[in-house]
């Protein structure tokens, strides 16, 4: 009982100790990131001319701050902050004094750690860092164990390489979560330099994730002369390749892309012969409007709507199957066709 | 020995038995709580949710928003859930056949329009009196249904049939949902590989006294009043370690009705919310579960401990009471549809460990505490109780309550810190010490009456009149 009071009272104490802590540590931070301020403004609008040699001027107090190890990482973050949101000479100037001050051997140690979320922090720090001489080590680490770790070093490679880093992707084999694609396809977006040829490789990939996100490339960079290369991919087993395929169809499709769709529709999931009626009433083709129509008369209503929005983007023609359809009157037919044509008019 | 002295004995161990395995299980998930926490906020430091806000590839999401007699707040409501930040996203707000005028509140300030829509029929609901959306660009997310009425798991259907997005997320109308939580929420289902996220839960707080600004939560304040403020530390311990401490073994059984996230097409495959029960919340989590146990589909349910959506909690003891009675009648409705999965290693840990727990420890917990008063009350008047005894076992078990809200209070202040003030932590401690002599009793009261409630065949849902988050600010302001 006394044992159980006196941890209450102790927790109580802790607590109100660690809130008063906390502010004193927040105070602290502010000061020390006006401090920082700036140096990082001196930092950004110094002119170098090119030199990766030059020094940037620091206060002494700047640099005596560089004695605590809080002081530093602050640095650190503000740095690595300040470069993502910067390009050019400022953004050169940044990693500059990044290496001046010797911090990437602080990041260095955080990428030698045994801890996950240190290792991992240190790999961000060194890829926004720029810290290309790491190149090797953190290659090998896109295919680490621990999930988070692979996912810093794959983004880590693909930040300083650009596309010419994907090049893990060959070697791969543990699956890649739609979140790191979605990360990975935002750093590419900014980044010249796609490579179709080894995107067709990857289509062919062995690992499910690696062959999603070769078609998720291939949508996102409208890579046209792909596209006989990801007809295949219709037929692959699992659904969600297929499902990323006639997305990635939508984006690339020419006249002959109906046919290996209507080829394959009666195989596929729900889900995915929606998306293939949406895709060919993208297509438009008045040569599709037979196979529409027979669509109509599925058991499933979500594919009637589906049809019959793909025959009413086909236009007249599409519209004259619709109301040639012998249950067009009646329920649901009626109330399917009226929302399709309403939608098109709105 | 004689048949009392053994009855007696029965009686002594298995209290003795069911008490060390609830405070060990209480340790456990404190331990597992932090370890998932910590995980959580070590993974969250990496996270860049800006990378989706902008992303094509963002999955679609309907938030689901029932609505019955809200037409104080509806606009203000809706205008809140417009402003969430996501994408691809959808907002249904479904009108339960309301008798005020929230309808047509909502037809003057979003300038809606009825609209030709066919409703597919994947689960079966009471009719649709018509679909409704807004002439105006700026509301093109909005979608608003007119249904006649028929409750909140019939409304939510009617959603779940509208929507056309993957994923639905189901909320209160009268929550305020911070910004970025679809953001958060989004991320389990796409961050996990190997398993399907199947459902994701968001924590709910209390907002009793907080600042609120055009429908937005602008600072965080502690209730002044005892109610909320106890049920402040009870959804802390609640959401914070036991919510947490089951995500991490994959356990979970009960996402909250106020806003939780689902896979739409494992919600129809299961066929929706269940009508039959007034805890359908928890009933549609367990039925999915049981629904991938059975097709043998590696699945998670995760929890999310970013504070994500805060609600007003009953203010008075006649609407919680209400309230708990309700959760009592639901969890037993629940239990009770899914017995078979009761010890059954077919369901795995949904089998052997969650079910089990919420039938013992959350379900038969008020039972066994209100036995276990009636006997002390006549021990005491037969002069069988050992005086020091009582009070040291007592004193024990109400240390070892306190000293658990404690704890979760230690862990809100480590992690999220929402109640920063010195002052506010003190009365959370005090509300700790004070909730085992009144809060709790309280509760305890409320389920039994749920129990008899649901033995007399009383199904009623319970009116939930609330203050407002608008009248109270009006309040403050006068």
């Amino acid at each position: 009982m006394a044992v159980m009071v006196g941890t209450l009272l102790s927790i109580t104490i802790f607590i109100l100790i660690y809130l008063v802590l906390k502010r004193k540590n927040e105070r602290k931070l502010n000061e020390w990131r006006e401090q920082l301020s700036g140096a990082l403004q001196t930092a950004i609008f110094f002119e170098n001319e090119g030199s990766t040699q030059a020094t940037i001027p620091l206060t002494f107090k700047t640099i005596r701050g560089l004695k605590h190890p809080g002081f530093r990482q602050l640095l650190i973050d503000e740095l690595v902050l300040g470069k993502k949101s910067l390009t050019g000479t400022a953004a050169s100037n940044l990693v500059l004094l990044f290496n001046q001050l010797g911090l990437d051997k602080l990041s260095l140690q955080k990428l030698n750690s045994r801890r996950w979320h240190i290792k991992a922090r240190g790999i961000q720090e060194l890829a926004v860092m720029e810290q290309r001489q790491l190149v090797t080590r953190i290659y090998r680490l896109t295919n680490a164990h621990h999930e988070l770790v692979r996912m810093e070093a794959q983004s880590a490679i693909v930040q300083l390489y650009g596309f010419e880093g994907l090049r893990f992707l060959d070697i791969i084999d543990t699956p890649i979560s739609e979140w790191q694609q979605i990360t990975l396809l935002r750093l590419l977006a900014r980044m010249p330099g796609i490579q179709s040829e080894k995107i067709a490789n990857w289509l062919s990939s062995g690992n499910d994730s690696v062959r999603i996100f070769a078609l998720k490339m291939v949508a996102e960079h409208h890579l046209h002369q792909l596209h006989d290369q990801v007809i295949p991919c219709l037929h692959h087993p699992h659904p969600p390749v297929r499902m990323q395929t006639i997305r990635s169809l939508k984006e690339i499709y020419t006249e002959t892309t109906s046919n290996p769709l209507i080829q394959v529709y009666s195989t596929q999931t729900i889900p995915c012969r929606l998306t293939i009626l949406d895709l060919l009433g993208n297509i438009g083709s008045p040569d599709n409007g037979a196979f529409l129509s027979q669509q109509l008369a599925d058991r499933e209503d979500t594919l009637k709507l589906g049809a019959a929005r793909a025959l009413i983007q086909m236009g007249d023609v599409g519209r004259q199957y619709l109301d040639d359809f012998p249950l067009s009157g009646e329920y649901p037919w009626n109330e399917i066709f009226q929302q399709a044509k309403t939608e098109q008019t709105a | 020995m004689n048949l009392t002295s053994i009855f007696s004995a029965f009686f002594e161990y298995t209290l003795w038995l069911y008490s060390i395995v609830l405070l060990s299980s209480y340790l456990l998930i404190a331990v597992f709580a932090i370890l998932e926490i910590r995980k959580y906020l070590r993974s969250a430091s990496f996270t860049d949710y800006s990378v989706l806000a902008s992303s094509p590839q963002a999955p679609g999401m309907s938030i689901l928003a029932p609505a019955y007699n809200e037409g104080a707040t509806i606009v203000e409501n809706v205008r809140s859930l417009l402003s969430i930040h996501y994408r691809n996203l959808e907002l249904i707000v479904i009108n339960d056949g309301s008798k005020d005028d929230c309808l047509q509140k909502l037809i003057d300030a979003y300038h809606l329009k009825k609209i030709d829509f066919f409703v597919k029929r994947s689960i079966p609901t009471k009719d649709v009196r018509g679909i409704y959306k807004s002439t105006n660009p700026v509301f093109h997310k909005l979608i608003v249904v007119d249904k006649v009425n028929g409750g909140k798991a019939d409304a939510l259907n009617v959603g779940i049939n509208v929507s056309s997005k993957e994923y639905i997320v189901c909320i209160d109308v009268d929550c305020i949902i911070e910004q970025d939580a679809l953001l958060k929420m989004a991320k389990p289902f796409l961050a996990t590989t190997g398993s399907r996220v199947i459902a994701s839960g968001g924590v709910v707080r209390i907002a009793n006294s907080c600042e609120i600004r055009n429908g937005r939560l602008v600072k965080v304040h502690l209730s002044d009043t005892f109610l909320p403020r106890a049920q402040t530390l009870e959804y802390i311990r609640a959401f914070l370690l036991g919510r947490m401490a089951w995500s991490r073994i994959n356990a979970l059984l009960l996402i909250s009705g106020a806003f939780g996230a689902f896979d739409k097409e494992i919600v129809i495959a299961c066929g929706g919310y269940n009508h039959a029960t007034v805890g359908e919340d928890m009933e549609l989590v367990v039925r999915m579960r049981r629904y991938m146990e059975e097709r043998k589909i590696s699945y998670k349910v995760t929890y999310i401990p970013d504070p994500l959506c805060w609600t007003e909690a009953p203010s008075s003891y006649k609407i919680l009471g209400r309230q708990r009675n309700r959760w009592t009648r639901g969890t037993i409705e629940t239990l009770g549809m899914h017995k078979k999965m009761c010890l059954n290693p077919s369901y795995h840990t949904l089998g052997l460990l969650s079910y089990p727990y919420w039938l013992l420890f959350e379900l038969m917990a008020p039972l066994v505490e209100f036995t276990g008063f009636i006997c002390m009350l006549t021990a005491a008047l037969l002069g069988y109780i050992d005086w020091s005894m009582f009070f040291a076992l007592l004193g024990f078990i109400l240390s070892f309550g306190i000293l658990y809200s404690i704890f979760a209070i230690l862990m809100e202040v480590l992690t999220y810190n929402q109640y920063n003030k010195s002052s506010d932590i003190l009365k959370l401690v005090l509300t700790a010490i004070l909730e085992p002599f009144i809060f709790h009793p309280f509760v305890v009261w409320s389920a039994i009456r749920g129990n008899i409630d649901l033995l007399r065949k009383k199904n009623s849902w319970g009116e939930m009149s609330r203050q407002g988050f608008a009248a109270k600010k009006t309040n403050a302001n006068a």
